[in-house]
């Protein structure tokens, strides 16, 4: 067989997916021990014999049933798009719930293997599961596996090879009535050209009717929809007076009992549970005095250890490149040392904070902290309007706001996944925090650092404040799964650092280095002075900068860290001297105004494309109102200190 | 009862879960049922959210105090 297959990963969130996906072709997709990861699909190549493989990563969904937008992701894709053949991973140590949606999948007609991930946490929990014959009674064939080692891939790859068939499609338990108004339902579709298998087509009339797939999700045309509503309406109708209860409720029911009657089947305790260490911190973690405590000293500790390990390896890394400078004058001269300014900005500056920011980060987000820190934040949200899950994004924009405004993806509610989006540029990511500490290290010490980041957490809550207030309206509460404590893996964190590093070197740093070029040359044309000018009532009058930061705040924009590294090139000296031609109230307005400012066009075009333009205008003009108010107080407050 | 009643290490058994479709089927599908033993491990302060243990299959959950009063529990 020639014919390239494509593979979907199907799974119920934090089962373990995405870590398959780059075990097979390579590290490209996000992981992290919080549920809904994934917010979009991933796709990559994977070779195997002489086979070639389209393999999909999806998000997480606990159930074939409509739910947040990541969610929906994964159902269109299911019921709509063309595949070949569907993984479907379980966390084995939580088998019963794994198996409803196992249970779902295999009613969809399409050729499936089990695989049974995390088999090292179901031992750890005294589970063991009896995979042949859980294999018989599913009738597909079911693989053990541990995922984050790579261990079952290959046995994975045969059974796909090896599977035969035939492809089963058992057809959906219902009580009398119901079953009857299904098959109705069957018919309709089937005239509604809908090309799929009988059992298929009786699966999503069964969804249908219990009112876990909404009518525009699987029909597109609306004469079809209207004479498919006719029956829905009839067989909810019939079914209230029959059994007094709503379908969906039975049908989950029947669903859930068939699951747990399977799981008992094959799965055996060990020994009597006992609370393992990683279970019993949790009583402290999550406590209502100690729990917030002990964020506080992460969120210290986080900052520190960057600022701490940052602040180290810039001196080495920035030294060699000083020696690189030239005194001479011409245009080749300055373009030279624009060209120093940037190279030394990049590797000296920047990357000596980003990489134990990252690393940081990488290790927080596998240990499972952020879902946690979402409950604990939960009831203070909770004042501004939004819940709990807002507090996810807002903690991955620490890395990079881009992925943390896909990330809103995860939050149910239209509205408060605007809001979340709107509040996120407000986070300073790893660009905004490399000019906040570096300027702190050389500067402004490390009170500085720690007030600006205090003072960004207020504000905020006051700007999320002001935001629900004018749209207000009750946000529902936080359900959100906690999942268990996981021993980050080196290898993965690493991964997961380089990732960064990579982007930063093959994409920010060219970036860098370019800026500063374009700003040599039109520094020494002369535009550069007249751009100044335009914006000298803003950056001087207002505040109280040296007028030559203008362009720099303009090339920021672009991307953060050029407003520190272009400072170089445009105050005409290294970073370590600007402290003779700017003062240190200069520096610290310069600072705030850096970091609250228009988010960089990135975000922008990530908070364009996951909502619209005009979205991203309020982002704009939010941001910059807040930072221009904020850098003004620093200036006049920093005065009065 | 509801859990928003309950006190923390409670032992309790999930009766029914009131409310719209949305939170009851999102509740049904992330594993919690009716039948099922619950606990709660922790209350965030001023009876804000509730850190809850399935103990029928292990997970656990962040539940919202306006949720925790459309779970109804019994005393096991
Ligand atoms: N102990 C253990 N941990 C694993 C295993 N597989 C994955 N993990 C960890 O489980 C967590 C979740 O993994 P992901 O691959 O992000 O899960 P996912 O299914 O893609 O999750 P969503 O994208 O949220 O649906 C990560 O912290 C992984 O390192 C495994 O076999 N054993
Ligand atoms: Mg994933």
């Amino acid at each position: 067989m020639s014919k390239k297959n494509t593979i979907v990963l199907v799974g119920q969130p934090n089962c373990g997916k995405s870590t398959l996906f780059n075990h097979l072709v390579g590290f490209k997709s996000r992981i992290s021990n919080l549920p809904g990861t994934t917010v979009q699909l991933e796709k990559g190549e994977f070779k195997r014999k002489d086979r070639v493989y389209e393999i999909i990563d999806l998000p997480g969904i606990y159930s074939l049933t409509q739910g947040d937008e990541a969610e929906n992701k994964t159902l269109e894709f299911l019921l709509n798009e063309e595949y070949d053949f569907i993984v479907n991973i379980l966390d084995a140590s939580m088998l019963s719930r794994g198996l409803e949606l196992t249970l779902q999948l295999l009613k969809i007609g399409k050729p499936m293997v089990v695989v049974l991930n995390m088999m090292d946490e179901a031992k750890r929990k005294g589970i063991i599961i009896d995979v042949k014959k859980l294999e018989k009674l599913l009738k597909v064939p079911v693989i053990p596996a541990i995922a984050s080692r790579g261990v079952g891939i290959k046995e994975l790859f045969e059974a796909i090879e090896n599977f035969k068939g035939p492809v089963l499609c058992f057809l959906e338990d219902l009580p009398g009535n119901l079953r009857k108004e299904a098959d109705k339902l069957t018919d309709v579709l089937k005239d509604c050209n809908l090309n799929r298998r009988h059992c298929a087509l009786y699966f999503l009339a069964t969804k249908i009717l219990g009112g876990e797939l909404s009518l525009d999700t699987v029909i597109k045309d609306k004469g079809c929809r209207e004479k498919a509503n006719m029956i829905i309406k009839e067989a909810r109708e019939l079914f209230l007076k029959e059994f007094s209860m709503e379908p969906e409720d039975v049908i989950h029911a029947l669903r859930h009992h068939t699951a747990m009657t399977l799981a008992e089947k094959v799965v055996t305790f060990k020994r009597k549970r006992s609370l393992s260490f990683l279970e019993k911190i949790d009583s402290v973690v999550m406590h209502p005095v100690f729990g917030y405590l002990i964020m506080a000293i992460v969120y210290l500790g986080f900052f520190y250890l960057t600022f701490k390990i940052g602040g180290y390896l810039e001196d080495y890394f920035t030294k060699p490149f000083e020696l690189l400078y030239t005194q001479k004058t011409g245009l080749i001269y300055s373009l030279w040392n624009a060209t120093v300014d940037g190279l030394s900005g990049g590797i000296g500056i920047v990357f000596p904070y980003l990489l134990p920011l990252m690393f940081f980060i990488s290790i927080l987000e596998d240990i499972g902290y952020i879902p946690r820190a979402a409950y604990l934040m939960d009831t203070l949200m909770h004042r501004f309007g939004l819940h709990g899950k807002s507090v996810v994004p807002l903690l991955l924009g620490y890395g990079c706001n881009v992925p943390a405004i896909t990330a809103t993806r995860i939050i149910e509610e239209e509205r408060n996944r605007v809001l979340t989006a709107l509040l996120v540029p407000f986070i300073p990511c790893s660009a905004r925090l490399t000019v906040l500490l570096a300027i702190s290290d050389k500067f402004l010490g490390p009170l500085f650092a720690i007030g600006v980041l205090f003072l960004n957490i207020i504000v905020v809550g006051i700007v999320g404040k002001i935001l629900t207030l004018i749209k207000k309206e009750d946000s529902p509460g936080i359900v959100l799964e906690i999942p268990s404590y996981k021993i980050p893996s080196m290898k993965i964190t690493l991964a997961k650092t380089w990732l960064h590093v990579k982007e930063f070197i093959f994409v920010a740093w060219p970036m860098l280095i370019a800026g500063s070029i374009v700003l040599g040359l039109i520094q020494f044309y002369g535009i550069e002075q007249i751009i100044n000018e335009i914006l000298y009532p803003f950056t001087r009058g207002l505040l109280g900068l040296p007028s030559k930061v203008g362009v720099t705040l303009l090339f920021g924009i672009l991307r953060k860290e050029l407003t520190l590294i272009m400072l170089q090139t445009a105050m005409g000296t290294p970073l370590s001297q600007i402290g003779n031609v700017m003062t240190h109230v200069q520096l610290a307005t310069f600072t705030v105004f850096t970091i609250f400012y228009i988010p960089c066009i990135a975000t922008l075009a990530a908070i364009y494309k996951e909502f619209n333009k005009k979205i991203m205008f309020y982002s704009i003009l939010l941001s910059t109102f807040v930072a221009t108010v904020l850098a003004i107080t620093t200036r006049f407050l920093y005065l009065w200190l | 009862m509801t859990l928003f009643d309950a006190q923390v290490g409670q032992r309790l058994r999930v009766v029914q879960i009131v409310g719209g479709r949305g939170v009851r089927s999102r509740l049904f599908s992330m594993g919690l049922n009716p039948g099922d033993i619950v606990r709660v491990l922790q209350i965030a302060p001023f009876r804000g959210t509730f850190f809850v243990e399935n103990m029928s299959n292990g997970s656990k959950f962040a539940l919202g105090r306006g949720i925790a009063r459309k779970i109804v529990v019994e005393y096991v």
